[in-house]
């Protein structure tokens, strides 16, 4: 097949604008029209901004004149996840409860975007409010795998990992609390990386889990992640977690093209037993053995909690869903029920009817977690097991510089095959929820060998702040 | 684990309507998800403290001055607005019967 403008990476579209082969238009076209012949099918976006988006790329045409100083993201095509605030723009978070609702301001990450010349071209659907692995509980419909239709994107970033795969952005920001961006992206055949907790301010995404939500950068190439990342990094005034780095930002887009022969890598035998299907087994395993005479040394390593996991992540996220979620009361903003009669009908009928199943079960279940009586037994718990996994990751990386694990245990799976069971959907996290409780950063690049057609997704783990070399064994790995 | 009481006592907590059958769903669905989180159980964490967050959490504070106020555009943007202000349903009588 003929690769389109809509389906290079950004390098690739920079060098052309450089030498004049193509304009910003023709770059913003080709995207339109790819979207314009998928979206029917995929159904990645709720919003789209086509024609603000082309008159920004021929506004580009008309007074980029030199390219030196010119941000490399300028005139790129980019999608937002939408549960991410781009100003005057719907941001529903896929929920009925926020369908009417418009951004009063730009997210930082939408801010750096937008000084930096890039053109976002539309907000992507999800899982409402971002909770689910599938993105199939969506107020706006389910979102289908670009490489069969009749399979799952993975979520909750199933959009932007959708519409990437397809060409119909050129990269994309998600929002990743327990594997939202890298499954999707394992999924999707894409790239998919959730930064550090802390390395990417989350002013203006709308919050979920606040303990673990993350802004990720979805692209077709580790490079693109890495420039992407660069953007949107680093520390802001307006988020009281993001954190203040003494490097610049722009050492990972070279430190991505060295050599490996000083890393070495862990391989958790916790994440290679019962449960994971043996095809996804054997493709991540290739990879290590094409990886191991590169490196300097490659060992199995244990992470003896990673079993606990699901259980501390989701009674985390679940409470932390409950409190961050009483805010819509239907009283200043979203969606309100009709013929109220008292305040407490409107808050239950307006939430009621305002919020999907699953969002519902997640209010339901923290606020149990929480409640008086059964707090320490669930909540305290919970939070003392996210102990003992941070002390994991802390042990292994005495010892290596990264590891390599599966992104899930399976491909994308058939739509409504977990929809019914809830525990089976949450089960299918268990490889990417680790990493997210210690809130270190990881990345899920698809591995050369696909199952039954489907692309097959393999995480690198690294230590806080490590991005560099997370980014630098997957780079090396995209070029087998 | 759970029952159906404690069921309606959490939707109260959460001021989440919910329907007959959502009821009737949700307490299979939500016991079996509680059953799960019970493997947490065989765990000694009596000396394990709590992890909340993952980086040092400060509280980042701005000089004490005045700022001006949104204008009025932020609240056009808004559904029921009347007058430049929120239009609420009435809820002083609504407080009384809490």
């Amino acid at each position: 097949m003929t690769r389109e403008l809509c389906d290079l990476s950004i390098i690739e579209l920079r060098n052309l604008l450089e030498k004049r082969k193509v304009s910003f238009s023709d770059i913003t076209n080709s995207v339109v029209k790819r979207i314009n012949e998928k979206e029917k099918t995929i159904n990645g976006y709720i919003s789209l901004f086509i024609e603000q988006a082309q008159e920004l790329a021929q506004k580009l045409d008309k007074e980029v004149k030199d390219f030196n100083n010119l941000s490399i993201l300028c005139g790129i095509p980019i999608a937002i996840k939408d549960n991410i605030l781009v100003k005057d723009a719907l941001i529903t978070c896929a929920s009925k409860i926020l369908s009417n609702f418009i951004a009063p301001y730009d997210a930082t990450v939408i801010r750096r975007l937008k000084e930096n010349g890039a053109i976002i071209i539309g907000k992507t659907n999800l899982d409402e409010f971002a909770m689910g692995s599938s993105s199939e509980m969506s107020f706006y419909g389910a979102v289908s795998n670009p490489h069969n239709p009749e399979l799952v994107a993975g979520g909750s970033s199933g959009g932007s990992a959708a519409v990437v795969a397809y060409g119909g952005a050129i990269c994309a920001l998600g929002s990743d609390t327990g594997g939202s961006v890298r499954q999707p992206a394992s999924f999707c055949g894409v790239v998919g990386l959730k930064p550090t907790y802390g390395r990417v301010s989350r002013f203006g995404l709308v919050a979920f889990a606040s303990s673990l939500d993350q802004i990720g950068q979805i692209a077709r190439t580790v490079k693109d992640c890495a420039i992407l990342l660069s953007v949107v990094g680093g520390w802001d005034s307006a988020d009281s977690t993001s954190v203040k780095l003494p490097e610049a930002a722009d050492w990972w887009i070279k430190a991505i093209e060295s050599d490996i022969n000083d890393i070495k890598i862990g391989i958790p035998k916790e994440y290679f037993v019962s449960g994971l299907d043996p095809d996804v087994g054997k493709a991540v395993t290739n990879m290590i053995k094409a990886i191991t005479p590169h490196c300097k040394e490659v060992k199995e390593v244990s992470l003896p909690h990673t079993q606990y996991a699901i259980s501390a992540y989701y009674l985390i996220n679940m409470a932390e869903a409950s409190s961050n979620l009483a805010r819509y009361d239907a009283v200043k903003y979203g969606y309100r029920a009709k013929d109220c009669k008292t305040l407490r009908e409107l808050y239950e009928k307006s939430r009621g009817e305002g919020f999907g199943e699953e969002v519902k079960r997640r209010i339901i279940l923290g606020a149990y977690a929480l409640s008086k009586g059964y707090y320490e037994e669930y909540y305290g718990t919970a939070q003392k097991v996210r102990t003992l996994i941070r002390n994991d990751f802390d042990n292994v990386f005495k010892e290596v510089s990264v590891l390599i694990t599966p992104t899930s245990p399976t491909c994308a799976f058939r739509k409504g095959e977990k929809i019914t069971d809830p525990l089976k959907m949450y089960l299918s996290d268990i490889y990417t929820v680790p990493a997210s409780l210690a809130g270190l950063p990881a990345i899920s690049i698809p591995c050369k060998d696909r199952v039954q057609g489907l692309p097959v997704g393999l995480q690198i783990i690294g230590k806080p702040f490590d991005e560099k070399t997370v980014l630098r064994v997957a780079a090396w790995l995209e070029r087998l | 684990m759970l029952e159906q009481k404690e069921l309606e006592r959490l939707i109260r907590l959460t001021k989440i309507g919910l329907s007959e059958t959502e009821l009737e769903l949700f307490g299979s669905q939500l016991a079996k998800i509680v059953d799960y989180f019970q493997n947490l159980k065989s765990l000694s964490l009596s000396n394990v403290e709590p992890t909340s967050h993952v980086v040092e959490i400060t509280c980042p504070r701005r000089p004490d001055q005045k700022n001006p106020s949104p204008d009025n555009t932020l609240l056009a943007k808004m559904p029921w607005v009347k007058f430049d202000q929120f239009f609420v349903p009435i809820i002083l009588d609504a407080l009384s019967e809490e």
